[in-house]
């Protein structure tokens, strides 16, 4: 059995911690509970990414991109559709603002909530590979056309892998679906894999 | 290749935004130029200077951690605005008021090689995105709130319901603390508005409220309305919208405003042609009222003036309508009551007369010999005497409608068996529709049995092809809030018959003399064409304290409808006369009193002939006097037949009194020509054993006779 075969029940379980951090954090930040739930997680080639992301999703998006660099590189990418992002900032921020479309301020929202997931979980990796992370502030772009997020995937062309995690939480009763790709090439891909290996044995 | 310190230098002060950089020991390192405009601080003065202690509202609300955390392991933050609302806490002034910046902030770790610098606070002024942000949000949930008062207003039949359903959407849609909407009365009162008048009271008619405040402790009255002194009196005096911040006024204490739960609000004066009506006023909780929003307000304050303006025109309209139209049905009464007393008292004239030509005539008939030709004549004549007893009789029952004997039973029951008869042998079809809970009604029959004839005749007519006649019962309430029926009727419950034909209708400009004695609108003669079917139908149903109304429209068939009042208790018994059939001698002897000689003597004829013994007296006195004379002797009378009314003296219920009075037995028939008296419907209360209209013939005579127990076998000449 080689690393492939193990590799994305390993990921899905740093990334389950990653996103239980996320919750916690955002959980105070909002001084409300989350519950999230199991993520599907998947590994997949990036070129892949967009018809998966179009085949599940019809409608347009909002992507939050962070990079990191050190010990591994490569991006990652919070997507939400509008309508949930929405529902996000509504549950989030609703008490002060309603929001029934995406401003400039709910985009700065969405910018820290991505912040707060992504770090978790590239901070998730980057405890248990035991190296060191840096990470840039989060960027959220708002689609107003489908070739946005393909652009964006095909300026990625060393970062080969995608890690695709669904995740599902709900925040005061409303019910947020969406999607974190975690993006490295392919040689990282397997240094991370490597890594986790060798944790898990004891070595 | 490191930037040179220059150009640092030069893009940091340049910068649109905040720009800290701090030590790990959070002290300050750099503070750009904004950071000095906005803070008014000097970069010299705080340079070296702790920021947590410099600032330590930051370490208060838990922000510190950020700036720590990304210091020690390196990891950027985001504070967003709508989260965090500020790190740095700066004012800035906006719209004439100081309100706390809102502000983006990104803290990122700087390279521990980079000099002592260990993080990098970047800040973004989003105050005028987020003010502007919530006022369109404001405005837009305003829009909704006024297109749902639009609504309410096109749909608004009451205007207490509309001005509280308003004041709920302004509080539960649009998001307001609270608000009321205070009405001057009715009409407004223009006299008291003028500056220094008389304080004139805002009753509370409607209001919302978010917070639980009640408004009654705001006493809102002129130089007395809530928050400062005469907010609400210079509204209505100066008739402008009156808008209150407590912030700007010092006069007005946290506690107070507190209490009352609100930080704005404004008083809308209500007026319709310049004439106040009364005033809304909004509380808005935390926020303030932008100049747009006030322009809104006072628009749907506006919208409200007129809408309550034309809820009262309705109102009035509708008064109007309905005191018309009892001021018609009090004509129409007035006019029917006239046509009675003349048709009554022809028709008890005419009555004697009859009875007088009728007894004659069968007096004629056994005086002259068996097949004799006269005796044909005689019968014509009897006849066309029959048809005029008839005639007659209609006039009677237009009179007072024939006073009703009423008896408490089932409608529906009563259509069932009547009015599928009335349609045999005719190509109308007829359709009833009779709930079995129908309620019971107190009617007398047989008029009930008069008013489905001519109403069902008049729609036969109108379809001389053959038709439908749809007939419906139902049970209705008229009540202070039911739409009252084109007719006038006490509230209360009812049975409602519909009449609903197929025919030709009648014209708009007939509908108004349907009910007139003689009008008709088809042929006459024939027995078409009377005009007497509907006069006396609205007679008998105005006697059941019930109302009619027809509508009808040309080629749109006609729809007669009666409201009779439903019994409130059950059904009960008709009364049924019992009488004893007494054994009597041979040859009873009758006593009979009427003012008319001709009358006295073809009774005392008709008797003889059917073997009584016969007695005559023309006045009240006289009767006493022989009937207690004969009660006294071993030959008192079986029985009196007294006429009822008698011009001059004593009539015949008070004889009746009297004779109980000396003999507590008699037995009395009453006769007269106004079988619509109430004597004659309801005989037996008064203690007569019978009754005998005129004009009676010998058979009738014979048969009253034998209906109080006296029976004597008809002796001929």
């Amino acid at each position: 059995m080689d690393n492939e075969d193990y590799s994305p029940d390993i990921i899905r379980e740093i990334i389950n911690v990653g996103i239980g951090e996320a919750a916690d954090a955002l959980s105070k930040l909002i001084n409300a509970r989350v519950f999230i739930k199991v993520p599907d997680v998947r590994i997949m080639p990036t070129k892949d990414v967009h018809a998966y992301i179009r085949d599940m999703l019809e409608s347009l998006g909002v992507y939050t991109a962070q990079d990191f660099t050190g010990s591994i590189q490569g991006k990652t990418i919070l997507f939400y559709t509008k309508a949930c992002s929405i529902s996000l900032l509504n549950a989030v921020a609703g008490q002060s603002l309603k929001f029934s479309s995406l401003s400039e301020s709910g985009i700065a929202t969405l910018n820290e909530i991505g912040n707060i997931i992504m770090g978790s979980c590239i901070s998730e990796i980057s405890n248990m590979i035991g190296g060191s992370i840096s990470f840039d502030i989060p960027e959220a772009t708002v689609e107003i056309s489908d070739t946005y997020f393909q652009n964006l995937l095909m300026e990625l062309g060393r970062l080969d892998k995608a890690i695709v995690v669904r995740n599902e939480m709900q925040i005061k009763e409303k019910d947020v679906h969406g999607y974190l790709f975690v993006l490295l090439s392919f040689e990282d891909f397997n240094q991370v894999i490597d890594r986790l290996l060798e944790k898990m044995k004891g070595v | 290749m490191q930037p040179p310190r220059m150009f640092n230098k030069i893009l940091t002060q340049g910068l649109s935004r905040g720009v800290i950089v701090l030590d790990r020991a959070c002290r300050v390192l750099d503070w750009n130029y904004w950071m000095e405009k906005h803070s008014g601080i000097r970069t010299d003065k705080i340079i070296e200077q702790n920021l947590l202690e410099q600032y330590p509202d930051i370490q208060k609300r838990g922000k510190a951690s950020y700036i720590r955390k990304c210091i020690e392991k390196k990891i950027p933050y985001l504070l967003s605005p709508l989260i965090h609302h500020y790190l740095i806490p700066i004012d800035v002034v906006r719209q004439d008021r100081h309100v706390r910046m809102f502000q983006n902030v990104k803290i990122y770790p700087l390279p521990e090689e980079e000099d002592d610098a260990a993080a990098m606070i970047l800040i973004r002024d989003m105050t005028d995105a987020i003010l502007h942000e919530k006022e369109i949000r404001r405005l837009s949930l305003l829009l909704e709130g006024i297109r749902d008062i639009n609504k309410l207003m096109v749909r608004a039949e009451s205007e207490a319901e509309l001005i509280q359903s308003i004041c709920e959407v302004l509080v539960e849609k649009i998001g307001y603390g609270f608000s009321w909407i205070g009405l001057t009365g009715d009409e407004g009162d223009s006299e008291n508005h003028g500056r220094g008048a008389v304080p004139l009271p805002l009753t509370l008619r409607a209001s919302a409220t978010k917070t639980g405040h009640d408004p009654a402790k705001l006493k809102a009255r002129w130089g007395d309305a809530e928050f400062r002194q005469g907010m609400l009196g210079r509204a209505i005096r100066t008739g402008n919208a009156e808008i209150f911040d407590w912030c700007e006024d010092v006069s007005v204490s946290e506690t107070r405003w507190q209490r009352v739960c609100c930080r704005c609000a404004c008083s809308l004066p209500l007026k319709t042609d310049e004439h106040l009506i009364g005033a809304l006023d909004i509380h808005c909780g935390q926020d303030i009222l932008s100049s747009e929003e006030i322009k809104l307000l006072r628009e749907v304050a506006d919208d409200i003036s007129f809408t309550i303006d034309a809820l009262r025109d309705k109102a009035r309209h509708r008064q109007a309508r309905k005191e018309m139209r009892r001021i018609r049905q009090q004509h129409q009464a007035r006019k029917m009551e006239a046509i009675g007393i003349l048709a009554g008292g022809i028709a008890h004239d005419f009555n004697n007369l009859l009875t007088i030509i009728m007894g004659n005539i069968e007096l004629a008939q056994y005086i002259i010999p068996p097949g004799d030709e006269a005796d044909e004549t005689l019968s014509a004549a009897l006849s066309a005497c029959g048809r005029a007893s008839e005639l007659t009789q209609k006039f009677l029952t237009l009179s007072k409608g024939g006073a009703p004997i009423m008896t408490k039973g089932s409608l529906g029951e009563l259509i069932r068996e009547m009015i599928p008869g009335r349609f045999t042998g005719t190509d109308i079809r007829c359709e009833l529709s009779v709930p079995d809970d129908l309620w019971n009604a107190e009617f007398d029959t047989a008029q009930m049995g008069q008013v489905f004839d001519h109403i069902i005749a008049n729609a036969c007519e109108a379809m001389p092809r053959g038709g439908d006649i749809r007939i419906l019962a139902e049970n209705t309430v008229i009540g202070p809030t039911s739409e009252a029926p084109e007719v006038l009727l006490q509230e209360g419950r009812y049975v409602r018959l519909r009449f609903q034909d197929q025919g030709t209708g009648i014209a708009k400009e007939h509908l108004h003399s349907i009910f007139d004695p003689y009008f008709s609108t088809k042929e006459w003669g024939n027995q078409k064409g009377m005009g007497l079917g509907l006069t006396i139908v609205y007679s008998i149903i105005r006697n059941h304290d019930g109302g009619v109304r027809v509508k009808s429209a040309p080629s749109k068939g006609t729809c007669v409808h009666v409201w009779l009042p439903a019994s409130e208790t059950d059904m009960e018994e008709r009364p049924h006369k019992h009488k004893e059939n007494i054994p009597r001698a041979t040859r009873p002897r009758i006593l009979v009193m009427d003012d008319e000689d001709m009358i006295l003597k073809l009774i005392r004829h008709m008797l003889k002939s059917l073997g009584y013994e016969v007695e005559s007296v023309r006045n009240g006195p006289e009767v006493l006097a022989r009937y207690e004379e004969a009660l006294n002797s071993d030959r008192p009378f079986d029985a009196v037949i007294l006429d009822l009314i008698f011009r001059g003296g004593m009539g015949g219920l008070e004889i009746m009194t009297q004779l109980k009075a000396i003999d507590p037995e008699v037995r009395a028939i009453v006769s007269s020509g106004y079988s619509d008296d109430p004597v004659m419907s309801n005989y037996e209360q008064y203690g007569f054993c019978d009754v005998l209209p005129k004009p009676y013939q010998k058979a009738e005579l014979n048969e009253a006779l034998k209906g109080i127990g006296l029976k004597m076998s008809d002796v001929k000449h």
